[in-house]
């Protein structure tokens, strides 16, 4: 913890986002290589954000409810729909700061967005002058040939469109997962790295686990294969087991092979801990282990 | 991190990750437990009702958007919809140049959770232990705090604003910040039982 000291200050001003400039940048280039401090950032905002308690909640008007629910059902599900859209909300920034978090509040100006640009021939401004008989004709034609054009030319514009909403929506999964792989190779990496070999208990005697963690940042990585299916309305939950109080870890379902994974967090108080085991709960976990335990191991 | 209820919290997870699947009903289980607390914040921070609200549908909109990018093994979905909310609000409150900000009645009315009576247990208990916290902690820590949370303001504003040593304030608020972290968490080991 002693590093983590080191930048404390900086950290916990950052979690309140009145860190600025030089100091700023020196922590984003600092937590770029750092997975601990990246962590302790993660915790420290969570710790800020206790702040809007101080708020007192108020209920939004009933009309806003069904606005919101409107404008979602016209929206794809977790896309980046529009670069532009995420450039504005400052996902680059939060990048910057190679945190992910949310991003810090920058000054823009509203910009209404460009509008599409749609080929639109035929519109006024294209009427003949004078129209000849055989000229008429042709200049009609002509007229038809390129509204054809122009239609085809507007739909091949709204697949693009399409096509470009649904590379945003991968990019942004991209994100998302290359966020993630980066950190299980952290936890897999990290010197102080612990693994704990879990066995199947008489309820699932061909099940096994390991649990890779790292203390120092309490990012946990668990393994499971050999599990029976999960049952509808129940999942399975990690529990950390210190001074013989288990303490809640996170759910898990498995897939059609009885095998499953879970990124977790240990609790700050789980860290030495002595015992893990894996029990079935309802879905929404619970706070103590109430079902069976199909998975008990040591660390190693 | 676990907070007073981590079964709550990884409920609420789920229903992230519901959203991010398409899931319009569990989108509207999200508003419906996020959305008091989430105005309440806009309220205070924005000082307008009207904005407020303006505000409120772009954070909805955006937790719509970005339902994939949320990590449970990061953080609990309380933290990451206030950051976003916050993040909104003081981008809302810098663009606008100068303001008649009159601190309207809309920012001091009480609560009228819409959620189940399990739900405004905790998140009673939560904001009494978060409140009990902060009232523990020296006067001086809390206005650093709240100015820094609320108004958005940067280290030097705030110590303009108290009239402090920059290193005096940027120490308080530190200070304040670890003091929540403790209490978050001796709440979170005492959410954890016996086997």
């Amino acid at each position: 913890m002693q590093h983590e000291d080191e930048y404390r200050e900086a950290l916990t001003l950052e979690a309140l986002d009145t860190l600025g400039g030089e100091e700023r940048r020196a922590l984003g280039a600092h937590l770029s290589g750092c997975a601990a401090c990246r962590a302790e950032l993660d915790e420290l905002r969570e710790a800020a954000a206790l702040l809007a308690h101080e708020a007192a909640a108020v209920s939004p008007p009933a009309a806003l409810r069904a606005r919101v629910l409107e404008r979602v059902k016209a929206l794809p599900a977790a896309a980046g729909a529009d670069k532009e859209a995420a450039a504005e909300d400052g996902t680059e920034a939060a990048e910057e700061l190679a945190a992910g978090g949310a991003a810090r509040p920058t000054v823009r100006p509203f910009r209404p967005r460009a509008p599409g640009r749609t080929a639109a021939v035929g519109s006024a401004g294209w009427l003949p002058t004078r129209a000849f008989a055989f000229g008429a004709v042709a200049a009609s034609l002509v007229i038809t040939a390129l509204a054809v054009v122009a239609a085809l030319l507007w739909r091949q514009n709204q697949e693009l469109r399409g096509q470009l909403a649904q590379l945003s929506e991968i990019q942004e999964t991209w994100r998302a997962e290359m966020a993630r792989e980066r950190e299980v190779s952290d936890i897999l990496s990290a010197p102080g790295a612990r693994v704990a070999h879990l066995k199947g208990t008489q309820a699932a005697d061909r099940a096994r686990a390991s649990l890779v963690y790292d203390p120092a940042t309490g990012r946990a990585l668990l393994l499971a294969n050999g599990l029976p299916l999960t049952p509808e309305g129940k999942a399975y939950q990690l529990w950390y087991v210190a001074a013989g109080k288990p303490l809640p870890g996170g759910l898990f379902k498995t897939d059609d092979a009885g095998r499953a994974s879970l990124r977790d967090r240990v609790p700050a108080e789980g860290r030495d801990a002595s015992l893990f085991a894996v029990t079935l709960e309802p879905a929404a976990g619970a706070t103590a282990p109430t079902g069976d335990k199909f998975l008990i191991g040591p660390p190693s | 991190m676990a907070f007073i209820s981590p079964q709550s919290d990884s409920a609420d997870a789920e229903l992230v990750r519901a959203a991010a699947r398409g899931d319009e009903t569990a989108f509207a289980a999200l508003y419906d437990r996020y959305s008091p607390i989430l105005f309440g914040l806009l309220l205070r921070i924005l000082r307008s009702r009207p904005e407020a609200e303006d505000v409120l549908q772009e954070v909805f909109v955006q937790v719509w958007q970005r339902a994939a990018s949320f990590d449970e093994a990061r953080g609990r979905p309380f933290t990451w919809l206030v950051m976003m909310a916050r993040s909104r609000a003081l981008d809302r409150l810098r663009a606008v140049e100068s303001r008649e900000r009159t601190a309207t009645a809309a920012a001091r009315e009480e609560a009228e959770e819409v959620s189940d009576a399990a739900r405004d247990a905790e998140r009673a208990e939560e904001r009494e232990a978060v409140r009990g916290a902060l009232a523990q902690i020296p006067e001086a820590q809390q206005r650093a705090l709240l100015l820094a949370y609320f108004e958005g303001l940067s280290q030097s504003e705030i110590a303009a604003r108290l009239g402090e040593p920059l290193g005096t304030v940027k120490t308080r608020m530190r200070a304040g910040v670890m003091k929540l972290r403790e209490l978050m968490r001796r709440k979170a080991e005492a959410a954890g039982t016996n086997f």
